[in-house]
């Protein structure tokens, strides 16, 4: 009896991992790609992209990572775009958390010296590679910390993708308490299962951050 | 000058904007609403499966570790739909809060999973006649000395802090009865207000029988009593549809009627644990109206 409530549990935390894995890697990739995209795009000389950059980051920080999941998956529908539950969790986690990459990025390209810029300006750098070449390898590292931050945060905040019938791993577990009416077990492997998680994106962010060494930038 | 020219021309793009995202959800509502779909169950039985929205409920709705679908309302929907010419039945779990609008939203065909028919809901799906049926019940930790036997009985005993399932039906008939909103705790799941009672957070659980005796039965090393309360009237649920799929629900409802003639309805309620005399006489009708008695 105990034997069979264990492998079920086993088996059902994962196939929750499994879902939890996916939208935690795929959503710090597109919040990522988010957060250098929206982030220079505030720091752009266009207008128009600065303007479309604040509005997609005071949307996504300023309401409810919940409701914007919810609504990707239950409201856009009515328009005639149904996505899949898997894509509208990380598009919601992505999005979001990418909206707080992009504040990172842009604070820490602007807390580089203004005489960065000006040595590049003296040498006739174009934009490009001011960017490229002197201040993103500064202002790079500076991010990481925060980067590892967010991707903790994400990690956690898509245990809100059960509710829209994706079974993560606290989904499984809310499962596995209505069939078996255990409350400890469940939760007590659920959060042994995230902190390993956690380990494992620490682990990640540490390995990165010594690659990317300021120490070992050439200028 | 040149400021005022750029003025108007910032509120213009603006206005622009503006108009054209409300012409554009306008243009999606329209659409939404206005679609017709003669040939629904056609669709279906092309397609080889229905997908059912479920919530896990048991014994309404049960969902084993492999995802595999069982329970009464599933396996009832699954022998209407066989008959129907659809063969298999996918189910498309969610919370419970969440089947409504997973309907709407076209993630499902049609909800099973114990959704009492009631006049709110009726306004927002179509409901199939009544297929199961419950009474209401009252679990309490068995050393309380409570006599309890109505939600009146609630109402007058003001040290009760009274657990009702979350988005249930409960809620609304505890609150008619006259016991404050404030003595309501909404309780998200079966095993959180077992919890709950044995926590004394709460003094009193309130659930349909059939869910009521399920839990007893899962906690049976603790001492539960189970009190059919005798002033709430007879539940029932139905197969809910979206409200533009009615054609569908009506070839559901005549399949319905053919089981229920049969036999066939009678054998998997029992299976179950469900009094399939219960739903004879009852409408949907009767449920949609509400009651104005009590």
């Amino acid at each position: 009896m105990t034997e069979l409530v264990l492998s079920d549990l086993l088996r059902s935390v994962l196939r929750g991992l499994e879902i939890t894995v996916i939208l935690t890697i795929s959503g710090s990739i597109l919040a990522f790609v988010c957060a250098f995209v929206f982030g220079l795009g505030r720091v752009s000389r266009w207008r128009f992209i600065r303007v479309f950059s604040v509005c997609y980051i005071e949307l996504f920080r300023g309401t409810s990572v919940f409701v914007q999941v919810f609504w990707l998956y239950y409201a856009l529908p009515a328009f005639g775009l149904l996505l899949s539950p898997l894509l509208a969790g990380i598009l919601g986690l992505g999005l979001n958390v990418g909206a707080y990459g992009a504040e990172v990025v842009r604070s820490a390209v602007q807390a580089t010296g203004r005489d960065q810029y000006e040595a590049c300006c003296a040498l006739n750098f174009t934009r490009y590679q001011t960017f490229r070449y002197i201040i993103l390898p500064q202002a790079f590292p500076r991010m990481l910390p925060v980067f590892g931050n967010n991707m903790v945060e994400l990690m956690k905040a898509s245990s809100i993708v059960s509710l829209i019938s994706l079974s993560d791993i606290t989904f499984q577990a809310q499962q596995f308490r209505i069939r078996t009416g255990q409350t400890f077990l469940p939760f007590a492997v659920t959060l042994i299962v995230y902190f390993i998680l956690y380990l494992g994106i620490l682990f990640f962010i540490r390995s990165v951050t010594r690659l990317a060494n300021p120490q070992k930038v050439k200028v | 000058m040149i400021s005022f020219s750029k003025k108007i021309k910032k509120y213009s793009f603006i206005l622009g904007i503006s108009l054209s995202f409300l012409y554009f959800i306008h243009s999606a509502d329209c659409r939404a609403n206005g679609e017709s779909r003669p040939t629904r169950l056609e669709k279906l039985q092309k397609r080889g499966y229905v997908r059912i929205g479920l919530s896990n409920e048991p014994p309404w709705t049960v969902i084993d570790a492999d995802g595999q679908v069982g329970g009464a309302g599933p396996d009832l929907t699954h022998a209407v739909f066989q008959r129907m010419g659809v063969s298999e039945l996918q189910g498309v779990l969610s919370t419970f809060g969440g089947l409504i609008p997973g309907l709407l939203a076209g993630r499902s065909d049609a909800i099973s999973s114990g959704l009492f028919i009631q006049p709110g809901r009726c306004q927002a799906v179509a409901f199939s006649e009544p297929d199961l049926c419950d009474r209401e019940a009252f679990l309490m930790k068995k050393d309380m000395p409570l006599a309890l036997k109505t939600y009146r009985d609630l109402a007058t005993d003001s040290s009760l802090q009274v657990g009702v399932p979350a988005g249930g039906t409960e809620e609304r008939e505890a609150l008619a009865a006259g016991v404050p909103a404030s003595r309501l705790v909404p309780v998200p799941d079966g095993p959180s207000g077992m919890i709950m009672l044995l926590a004394g957070r709460i003094q009193v659980y309130s659930l349909p029988a059939s869910s009521a005796q399920h839990l007893v039965d899962l906690w049976r090393g603790q001492k539960f009593s189970l009190v059919t309360v005798e002033d709430a009237p007879v539940m029932c649920a139905g197969t809910a549809f979206s409200p533009n799929a009615v054609d569908l629900r009506d070839a559901y409802d005549h399949v319905l009627a053919k089981l229920k003639a049969d036999g066939t309805y009678d054998r998997i309620l029992r299976a179950h644990g469900f009094d399939p005399s219960l739903a004879r006489g009852h409408t949907r009708e009767e449920f949609c109206r509400g009651k104005e008695s009590l």
